[in-house]
């Protein structure tokens, strides 16, 4: 049971989007899929969808080829394309997402979106930035299937509907532990829901293993210039910062010695993490 | 019915069958309509006029129908977990039926009409059928011939329909505007050296012979008509498949 990604491509043009991308996504976990702007998120999922066809490569969702309707009905995009027709309402909407997904829960649904003050007689291409998002995520959230992918969900949402969006996910996958995928640029506010973590930048996979092992394997360390310089030697680091007389570095492996007098470490979280990751990237 | 594709289905012929239901209402009023006109205008002037846009309402409203429904049944369809496949069969036969129903409906409102005015009144209503085949046809059997020739026109320029919305949705914008430019010049200006070249040249001659071949084997029933206009939907219908296939399923702009 697990979505498969082998060996794809997808170019637009002169630009490589995705570039022999091999992933696994298993069953009943919550993967974060980040990356920059471009990085090839939003055109992963849409290949997973059949939304657009790869230029090589396969993808199966729980073996079956996923431009298929057995594959296809597992899985639920709640992206950021609004592909309604401009003349339906988002009760039709719901009424369509009930004909399609025999455990659609409409009556969940309504009470989603009274909690998120959606109104139910609007034209979805009337509807702003946030309540798009929010009409999305009514979707998403009501439509239990397999698999359900969030691309940039809070895309417009202040912040009380985002907290409310993230308990109500947090519950809907203790309820039922569906595979959940996250792509959005707000890392830190997603951390703590990320099981899994998939890094992506220029089309390829840099990163494909549990949070929890991405940031235990670094740390930071912090203090005066000479001082960290000093410490760092021999070690690992991938990116420092440096700010008036204070520097800090983020140094891969484990640390248990005690440090020098006047030095600091941290545990970095995942948005560090990427951040760090990614100027690496760009050195090089 | 329960599949992915019976689900798309029964979701396009419900978006459908309110135009169809437009269209049917749209047609049983321009007859009175005309009725009207020509009574109010016939003392003074014409003493008949004629209608015989049944079945051409039929084919407009298919191609009409096959140009918006291509990108849009594919877009919200792929949202709701249906293939593109089965949502183009689906809309395949979806087309079909809207067809079949407009062209029954438009054939009993002109039917009724005929039966009322029985041949005596000033206006004139006729169907393409009636044009082409049998001018007094008023019987069932050529009602449903009639009807027959409408539906399948109507599927056949959905089918043209699907074919150029497929078309324009592949093409990028240089090759868009060539095509929009190049085919009405093409149209307005070609046909003078075609008729010149066919009627100037053995092999034009051969051509025009042929095609007055085909267009007597047409005129010859009914029937040959339909059994082309068939054929030809069919062949628009199944070269739009690999257009579709890998065109990429994007937001309306």
């Amino acid at each position: 049971m697990a979505i498969e990604f082998q060996h794809i491509t997808k170019s637009f043009g002169d630009t490589r989007a995705l570039d022999d991308v091999s992933l696994t996504l298993e069953a009943g976990k919550i993967y974060g899929l980040l990356g920059d702007n471009g990085a090839g998120k939003s055109t992963l999922l849409n290949v997973l969808t059949g939304r657009l066809a790869p230029d090589s490569g396969t993808v199966t969702v729980d073996g079956e080829r996923a431009e298929g309707d057995a594959a296809l009905g597992k899985l639920f995009l709640a992206g950021d394309a609004n592909l309604y027709p401009d003349d339906m309402k988002v009760k039709r909407a719901l009424d369509t997402a009930a004909l399609f997904y025999p455990d659609f829960d409409r009556k969940y649904a309504e009470d989603l979106a009274r909690q998120f003050e959606l109104p139910l007689d609007r034209k979805i291409s009337r509807l702003s930035t946030g309540y798009g998002s929010i009409f999305r995520l009514v979707l998403g959230l009501s439509v239990n299937t397999p698999y359900v992918l969030f691309d940039e969900p809070v895309l417009g949402l202040d912040a009380r509907h985002r907290d409310l969006f993230y308990k109500l996910l947090v519950r809907k996958y203790a309820e039922d532990p569906c595979t959940i995928v996250i792509s959005t640029h707000l890392i830190a506010e997603v951390a703590d829901l990320i099981e899994h973590t998939v890094i992506i930048r220029k089309g390829r996979i840099l990163r494909d293993a549990p949070t929890e092992e991405l940031t235990a394997g670094c740390f930071q360390v912090s203090g005066p210039a000479g001082l960290v310089d000093s410490w760092a030697v021999g070690r690992e680091v991938f990116t420092s910062t440096v700010l008036g007389g204070l520097k800090t570095v983020c140094v891969r492996g484990e640390e248990k010695e005690d440090l020098p007098a006047g030095l600091e470490r941290r545990r970095m979280g995942l948005q560090e993490y990427f951040i760090s990751l990614m100027e690496e990237e760009e050195q090089r | 019915m329960n599949t992915r594709f019976g689900r798309a289905f029964r979701y396009e012929i419900g978006n459908y069958i309110r135009a169809i239901g437009v269209l049917w209402l749209v047609m049983a009023l321009i007859s009175p309509a005309m009725m009207a006109l020509a009574y109010f205008l016939g003392g003074r002037t014409a003493s008949t006029t004629s209608f015989n846009g049944y079945s051409l309402a039929v084919g407009v409203f298919g191609l009409v129908l096959g140009m918006v429904s291509l990108r849009e049944n594919q877009r919200v369809l792929n949202q709701n977990g249906v293939s593109r496949r089965s949502a183009f069969l689906a809309d395949i036969a979806a087309l079909a039926v809207s067809a079949v129903l407009v062209a029954a409906g438009t054939t009993v409102i002109m039917g009724t009409y005929r039966a009322i005015l029985g041949g005596e009144g000033r206006v004139l209503i006729s169907d393409i059928y009636q044009v082409l085949y049998k001018t007094s046809g008023s019987g069932l059997g050529d009602l449903a011939r009639g009807a027959a020739l409408s539906a399948v026109l109507g599927w056949m320029l959905a089918g043209l329909g699907q074919l150029c919305s497929a078309l324009y949705w592949r093409l990028n914008k240089f090759w868009t505007v060539l095509l929009s430019v190049a085919v009405p010049l093409a149209l307005c200006f070609g046909s003078v050296p075609l008729l010149d070249w066919m009627s100037s040249t053995p092999a034009g001659q051969a051509v025009a012979r042929a095609l007055a071949a085909c267009g007597r084997f047409l005129m010859a029933s009914s029937w040959n008509m339909s059994a082309v206009l068939l054929a030809m939907g069919a062949v628009f219908f199944a070269v739009t498949w690999p257009l579709l296939r890998r065109a990429n399923i994007r937001a309306a702009k």
